[in-house]
């Protein structure tokens, strides 16, 4: 039944392994604007590692972990496989290789704009294509999502409850 | 249904918490919205050097402008009267900036091709601290500014109705 366990602990992978990044360098940010580490580093350092930390924590992070976290509620609620692996998986490798080719920029210091970009402030373009890659890579997901619903049948049950609430669907799953 | 009336509930209080702070302690987004030419600050008009800082005007009018670009404020020390409506006008030249001045509701984005109009008063008086708060380049740590506000006895404006901040 459960045909993802590989592919939801690939994208917990990189979720958290991004979070534990962005923790590392999140502390060293810390460290270096304290008394404690005052003179270590330069601004170009910092606000790059700052768009690091934000592209890590916000896109990367989030991105990954509601997919891998999609894709366990899929098959667990519905009680069914997931249809479509490969384009999930497909998915998976798109959004990585977009996280690779955002990574790249950020470290050569060409695309140190944070993650919210601040226009007119520009970051070099494989900076936004490795970005818009991470996007796609979830719209696939979405895709995925509603699929699995359609083909469903307790999608019908669940909108035949008179009340549509959390809390009585899981007690009427489990 | 509860679910529903939860989350009615957390927005209603949210949007309460707006409301009741724009009301009591006028913190509200500037209205203003006026077009100005970022290429051509320096050369005339009111954001060219020598109209920058504090100027009086004969109806006792205060007004401020000053300049926000890579990386500072001109002028870098700012004074102003307690007690009596400011009227602060900011411009970039360059890229987005933002400020806000530290106790008050003095808080703007300046966006390049607009003034940024505020208006505010000054209850009490000291240095305050008038940091760029929206993330301009790689020396926008370094951008901020100083707001001296003077009682009335010491807020004298020369003939020509300017005002500098005290040496000290």
């Amino acid at each position: 039944m459960r045909n993802v366990d590989r592919l939801c602990l690939a994208h917990f992978w990189v979720a958290f392994g991004a979070f534990l990044f962005a923790c590392l360098i999140g502390t060293w940010q810390m460290w270096v604007r304290s008394p404690l580490g005052a003179n270590i580093g330069t601004p170009g350092q910092y606000f790059m590692s700052v768009t690091a930390h934000g592209v890590s924590m916000a896109y990367v992070l989030t991105t990954f972990f509601i997919m891998g976290f999609g894709y366990f509620v899929a098959v667990t609620a519905l009680n069914r496989p997931l249809p479509g692996r490969l384009w999930a998986w497909a998915a998976f490798w798109i959004a990585l290789l977009g996280v690779v080719v955002t990574i790249i920029p950020i470290g050569l210091g060409k695309a140190s704009v944070l993650f919210t970009f601040y226009p007119p402030l520009t970051a070099s373009a494989w900076f936004y294509i490795g970005l818009v890659l991470v996007v796609a890579g979830s719209w696939i997901w979405c895709v995925l999502m509603l699929v699995a619903m359609s083909f469903s049948t307790s999608v019908r049950t669940f909108c035949s409850l008179p009340s549509v609430s959390p809390l009585r669907w899981s007690s009427k799953t489990a | 249904m509860l679910w529903a009336f939860g989350v009615g509930v957390f927005i209603a209080a949210a949007l309460g918490m707006i409301l009741f702070t724009a009301l009591t302690i006028s913190v509200n987004p500037p209205s203003n919205v006026e077009r100005i030419d970022p290429k051509a600050l320096h050369l005339s008009g009111e954001f060219a050097e020598h109209n920058l800082g504090t100027t009086v005007s004969g109806d006792g009018t205060v007004i401020v402008r000053a300049i926000a670009t890579q990386f500072m404020f001109v002028p870098q020390c700012i004074a102003v009267p307690a007690n009596r409506r400011v009227t602060l006008r900011f411009a970039s030249p360059d890229v987005i900036h933002g400020l806000l001045i530290t106790g008050t509701n003095v808080n703007t984005m300046v966006i390049p091709g607009f003034v940024a109009q505020v208006h505010t008063e000054f209850t009490r008086t000291g240095d305050l601290l008038m940091p760029c708060h929206e993330y301009c380049g790689q020396g926008h740590s370094e951008m901020w500014a100083t707001v001296q506000v003077l009682p009335e006895n010491r807020f004298k404006p020369g003939s020509d109705g300017r005002v500098s901040c005290a040496q000290r």
